[in-house]
């Protein structure tokens, strides 16, 4: 229909998103008043928690700096319409295998070390998200339901790792020996916990976006995600670009892992990075799959966790709290591009 | 491995099926429909809370299970909602629904229960049918399950016999394979994928209150552990057949119920070898399946005339 | 005359600013067959969509048997007697017939099948059509479809039965057999609507005819008091006798005449026809393209086309002449790497259908183009800006950017470059493309893929569905790549465009091929039969 393609949301479109973002705004603070608390005070302290503390601010972008890598990984992978839902668990074998590396990598000359540490972690998480990239490309097989199993995989696997041939020499409690102190991420700002993860991170967002918006591989995404068959029309060999873009995405995960680990725990240990896969897809969402905007992203969603965990402390009102509000803002965001007369993501 | 043994294994197999096969065959209507939710991991987790918050409110596991039920419903809806009426991507939505319901099982387990933990869940009864469940090994295999489970092997066959067979089923298939068709013969598309929706929630919703309270008694965070995906699997797998749904969760449970069995069995291997068996069959499964699987045409895409 | 069937009085339909249908007046009796004439883009689709309730007007009434009726929904139109036949078929493939034919029509319990079948059997005998009950409807051809879609519009007690561009995909003969059936149906008092650009279709079998023009109706009357050239010239410009509409108008109705009426008058000399070839064209090049013995099969494994053997040159347009559906499409897709032919092989340089290395990329390298069929499924990125989508397709090429980077200031000036050579009609190169018209996606696509002269050109469809300006524009780059050197296959259905650009043709039916014969050896008549299988 020329001249009439524009997607102006229908009436009833129109409606049920304005109804859901209202449901939404009416939800959270009736869950706060569930648990007893007044809402407004519980805002409050969370976001004093998350931003206007210093010790919080600080947790807050300790916590922005994994969630950013993820984030990247995601929009790259969500820009193709891949669906890598498999963040945690490419982000524990990233750092598994770069922990097991460990023992040769110390070896290394100091800045190499890390460097090397760095690109171990990201080459886990690479061969991690590349099964199912290649389960993907070569069997069809869905890459929502594949990323997810390897997920729980993953997380056995660590488990297993961190009781057998990873354990601790002491052999006490099931976790990893801390990293050789040449291995650590240097410290930006010491009294904050603040390490050089954050300028990885940064790094990370700048080659993201290079590779989006300028690449040919990035071209080949976005072509893959908006119309696959024009793509391979156009050129683009699907099956290589989706294995690739899981392998991308996994890497990013990958590198989040070992980053954790060389930059804020020195180890792996039980329930490590728990939850982090999922959160990193709300970050970027929220960014619009844009890597220019997962940083500020990730910083609003670090806050959240930060400011639950703190409200948590406070007040009667339980932690999953945040997972309850990462939803709604998905969902508010999704409701959002209806109302705007959008279908897709970015 | 001696008789009694196996008996024990696919008794329990069975049990272990059952949530799985709920959300299996709720998911294949609503895929049928052209609905794809992948947030059923969400819903069971909220319908396992809810069970178990309602089944000690009330007494009884039905009380349970119709809350459950109702949960589930609500976040198909929810989820047709965002997907058909507002036409969003399904999958996003989906993923959204897995937060909703990771949070609000969690909130109101800690907020109703804290730190204490449940305590005595009811949970259903066996229906021991005498005669039957005395038969030497097809009588705990195949009786003396909870009546739950007999639902769903009823289903899956109701379900069968409804896609094929009726005008429903005619009314559902068309709406996923060429949703203008149907507008095109006076079927509300809409309407239909809501329903379907709403079907596909329930009864993750109900699988996941089998787990709370008929296979295990009590709730546990995030204790759908994957059955979520698991069940998505065996749609694909089984290839939209319902059928073929319960065998491949059945598989799935005697998997669960054999890995639980061989930890104990060759305690020299690590145990996660084991735990991660079902998972690495759901992939294998995958993979095998998923090349030559016809899917409803317009599986996940939002309908709009024009 | 009789209380009309159906009345439209005063029916407006806007369309965001576009006003697609301006205060529509129109009535059919019982027993009429009318015709529904116009551009693509006059508002005959959106007509159609109001009557089949599939549309709500913005304002005016729709009369069914003298009272006001509420078309909310495809149901309730049909409970009113308006039986539809659409354009495009919505059928789902995997029902037989029967179901097909019960869809929306029963109840949610229990289906009979016999029952079923044996209703389809009686709808089928009443009109006079044949058709398997038990077929699976996606193993029909497209004429076998169009059967199964005129028995669910029949299926229950019709006053009106619409038909909307019904020839389109047909052969002459099942045009025929359809018409013999409207007939059939007047007879009994059933009132027609003919929607259809195609002159002949009115001319053959309707009553009265009226024509839309930019969604007003600009003429309604006997179809004995009208003639082809007017009735062109009101489709182009809205009035009769309009002179720069004529040279069109005659390029346009000629084929249609001639092919099915031999014996209507035809529209005087044809001045403006534009010749077949240039005066002074190149003689023809070096083989670009080859295929020897190639066999092909449909995405649902029946054979598409059996042993097809031509040699594409340089400086010359091969025409594939045929009805859609008969292997046009799975021959394009195997030519341009999409995919591989079963049997035989294809050539283009060095390259052949036999190495791994068949692929879209791999063969624009050696200089293909391709302008697809359906440009919204598989040529565009609706979502992304003119810039990008002229780099689809191009983004490999070496002078695209440097290393593995994309240098976006050249992929801008080349897409300001094309934006004026190819008049596209846009607010500028980061415009995105889904908020372009048909036509001037056609005309990026057609940019991009001429842009870096390519030695062979394989364009399907490249006219379908636009305006006669467009057409001509689409018609003359053709001309002028071809005479340039390009290797040109043209997939086309209309025998107007071939007569008018074709070197040489081969038809395609059944998955049998004739040809290649030059226009010049040939007559429409012959080419039509064998279009039509003979």
């Amino acid at each position: 229909m020329d001249g009439r393609t524009l997607n102006l949301p229908r009436d009833t479109e129109a409606r049920a998103a304005l109804g859901l973002i209202a449901a939404g705004a009416l939800l959270l603070p009736g869950l706060i008043a569930v648990a007893g608390e007044n809402p407004l005070r519980v805002l409050g302290l969370m976001v004093a928690g998350a931003f206007l503390d210093l010790r919080g601010l600080a947790d807050t972008v300790v916590r922005a700096i994994p969630l950013c890598l993820m984030g990247l990984g995601v929009a790259v992978a969500f820009r193709a319409r891949v669906f890598n839902i498999g963040g945690d668990g490419q982000f524990l074998i990233g750092a598994a295998l770069a922990v097991a590396a460990s023992g040769w990598l110390v070896l290394l000359p100091a800045p190499l070390g890390v460097v090397a540490l760095l690109a171990a972690g990201t080459l886990g998480g690479a061969l991690w998200g590349g099964i199912a990239g290649v389960l993907r490309a070569r069997f069809n097989a869905n890459e929502i339901i594949a990323t997810i199993l390897l997920n729980y995989i993953a997380l056995h696997v660590l488990s297993w790792l961190i009781r057998g041939p990873l354990q601790e020499a002491a052999g006490v409690f099931p976790r990893t020996d801390r990293l050789p102190p040449d291995l650590r991420l240097p410290m930006l700002v010491d009294a904050a916990r603040i390490s050089a993860g954050l300028a990885v991170a940064l790094v990370a967002v700048g080659v993201l976006w290079l590779v989006m918006a300028r690449s040919r591989f990035g071209f080949q995404v976005t072509a893959l995600g908006e119309n696959p068959e024009a793509a391979r029309y156009g050129g683009v060999r699907p099956g290589l670009i989706t294995a690739a873009v899981l392998a991308l995405s996994g890497a990013l995960a990958g590198l989040a892992g070992i980053v954790e680990v060389a930059g804020v725990h020195g180890r792996i240990q039980d329930g490590f990075g728990a939850g982090l896969g999922i959160s990193g897809i709300a970050v970027a969402l929220l960014a619009r799959l844009n890597p220019l905007w997962v940083p500020a992203s990730a910083f609003g969603f670090a806050g959240l966790h930060v400011g639950s965990a703190t409200v948590a402390r406070a007040t009667a009102v339980p932690f999953p709290v945040v997972n309850v509000i990462e939803g709604a803002i998905i969902l508010a965001y999704l409701a959002a591009l209806a109302l705007r007369g959008r279908q897709r993501a970015g | 491995m001696d008789g009694v043994l196996l008996v024990g294994l696919l008794a329990s197999g069975v049990r272990f099926a059952m949530p799985i096969l709920f959300a299996a065959l709720g998911e294949t209507v609503a895929q049928r429909a052209g609905v794809l939710n992948v947030g059923l991991e969400g819903i069971m987790l909220a319908g396992a809370f809810l069970a178990v918050l309602c089944a000690v409110a009330t007494g009884s596991p039905w009380g349970g299970l119709a809350a459950a039920a109702a949960g589930g419903l609500a976040m198909g809806l929810l989820h047709g909602l965002m997907a058909v009426r507002m036409k969003v991507d399904q999958i996003i939505a989906g993923i959204a629904l897995i937060l909703l319901g990771l949070g609000l099982s969690g909130f109101g387990y800690r907020l109703a229960f804290g730190a204490g933990g449940v305590g005595q869940v009811p949970g259903f009864a066996r229906l021991d049918i005498p005669g039957l469940s005395d038969i030497p090994v097809l009588g705990p295999i195949l009786f003396g399950h909870h009546l739950l489970a007999y639902a769903g092997v009823t289903a899956a066959f109701g379900l069968a016999w409804v896609l094929p067979r009726s005008g429903l089923g005619l009314t559902l298939r068309a709406v996923g394979e060429n949703p203008k068709a149907a507008d095109a013969a006076g079927i509300d598309v809409d309407r239909v994928r809501m329903a379907a929706a709403a079907f596909g929630g329930a009864m993750a919703g109900i699988g996941g209150a089998y787990l709370s309270t008929a296979q295990l008694a009590g709730f546990v965070e995030n204790m759908v552990a994957g059955r979520g995906f698991i069940a998505i699997a065996c749609v694909v797998f089984a290839r939209w057949n319902p059928v073929g749904a319960l065998v491949a969760a059945l598989l799935f449970g005697i998997a669960d119920a054999a890995q639980i069995r061989l930890q104990s069995l060759y305690p020299g291997i690590p145990y996660q070898a084991f735990i991660i068996l079902p998972f690495v069959l759901a992939l294998a499964a995958l993979a095998a399946a998923a090349r030559s699987a016809h899917l409803p045409a317009a599986l996940g895409r939002p309908y709009r005339r024009d | 005359m009789a209380q009309p069937v159906l009345a439209m009085d005063g029916l407006t339909k806007r369309y965001g600013e576009v006003t697609a249908v301006r205060s529509l007046d129109l009535a059919v009796a019982p027993g009429e067959v009318l015709a529904l004439i116009g551009e693509n883009g006059a508002g005959k689709s959106t007509v159609v969509n109001m009557i089949a309730g599939m549309t709500a007007p913005d304002a005016g009434v729709i009369l069914v048997g003298g009272a006001r009726a509420a078309l909310s929904s495809a149901r309730a139109a049909r409970a009113l007697g308006i039986g539809v036949v659409h354009q495009h078929y919505a059928l789902v493939p995997s029902f037989t017939v029967a179901e097909t034919v019960a869809l929306g029509r029963v109840g949610a319990g229990r289906l009979d099948p016999a029952a079923l079948a044996a209703r389809v059997r009686d709808i089928s005998d009443r009109a006079g059509i044949v058709v398997d009950p038990a077929a699976q409807v996606g193993s029909l051809d497209v004429a076998g479809q169009q059967r199964v879609e005129i028995l669910k519009a029949l299926s229950q007690d019709v006053r009106l039965l619409l038909l909307d561009e019904p020839t389109t995909v047909l052969t002459p003969e099942d045009a025929a057999r359809l018409f013999a059936m409207v007939a059939r149906l007047k007879a009994s008092g059933v009132a027609v609507i003919l929607v259809t650009h195609r002159l002949d279709n009115v001319f053959g079998v309707c009553d009265r005819v009226a024509v839309l023009h930019a969604g007003v109706k600009v003429a309604d009357l006997p179809v004995a008091r009208t003639s082809p050239r007017d009735l062109v010239s009101l489709m182009i410009s809205g009035r009769t006798g309009d002179s720069g509409a004529d040279g069109l108008a005659q390029r346009l109705s000629s084929e249609d005449l001639t092919l099915h009426q031999p014996a209507a008058d035809p529209p005087g000399p044809a001045p403006a026809r534009v010749p077949a070839r240039a005066a002074a064209a190149p003689p023809p090049g070096p083989v670009r393209m080859g295929l020897e013995g190639v066999a092909l099969h449909r995405a649902n494994g029946s054979v598409a086309v059996a042993g097809l053997g031509f040699a594409l040159h340089g400086g010359e347009i091969l025409a594939v002449a045929g009805v859609d559906g008969n292997g046009q499409s799975e021959l394009v897709d195997a030519m341009a790497g999409l995919s591989r032919p079963d049997r035989g092989i294809i050539r283009m340089g060095a390259l052949d259908s036999g190495q791994e290395g068949w692929n879209p990329r791999a063969l624009r390298r050696a200089g293909l183009a391709h302008i697809p069929a359906d440009r919204r499924r598989n040529g565009i990125l609706p979502g992304r800006s003119l810039t990008e989508n002229l780099l689809l397709s191009r983004f490999f090429r070496p002078a695209a950017g440097r290393g593995w980077l994309i240098d976006r200031t050249r992929a801008e000036g080349e897409a300001r470059a094309a934006i004026g050579a190819f008049d596209i009609r846009t607010t500028g190169p980061a415009q995105p493309v889904g908020r372009l018209s048909g036509g001037n996606q056609q005309k990026l696509v057609l940019a991009r893929e001429l842009m870096d002269d390519p030695a062979v050109i394989l364009a399907a469809h490249p006219s379908r569905g636009l305006d006669v300006r467009t057409i001509a524009f689409v018609q003359d780059q053709l001309r002028r790549h071809r005479d340039r050197g390009a290797a040109i296959l043209l997939v086309s259905a209309d025998l107007g465009e071939i007569w008018g650009l074709a070197d040489r043709v081969v038809t395609l039916s059944s998955g049998r091929a004739r040809g290649p014969v030059a226009p010049g050896d040939t007559s429409r008549e012959e080419i039509g039969g064998w279009m039509a299988g003979h």
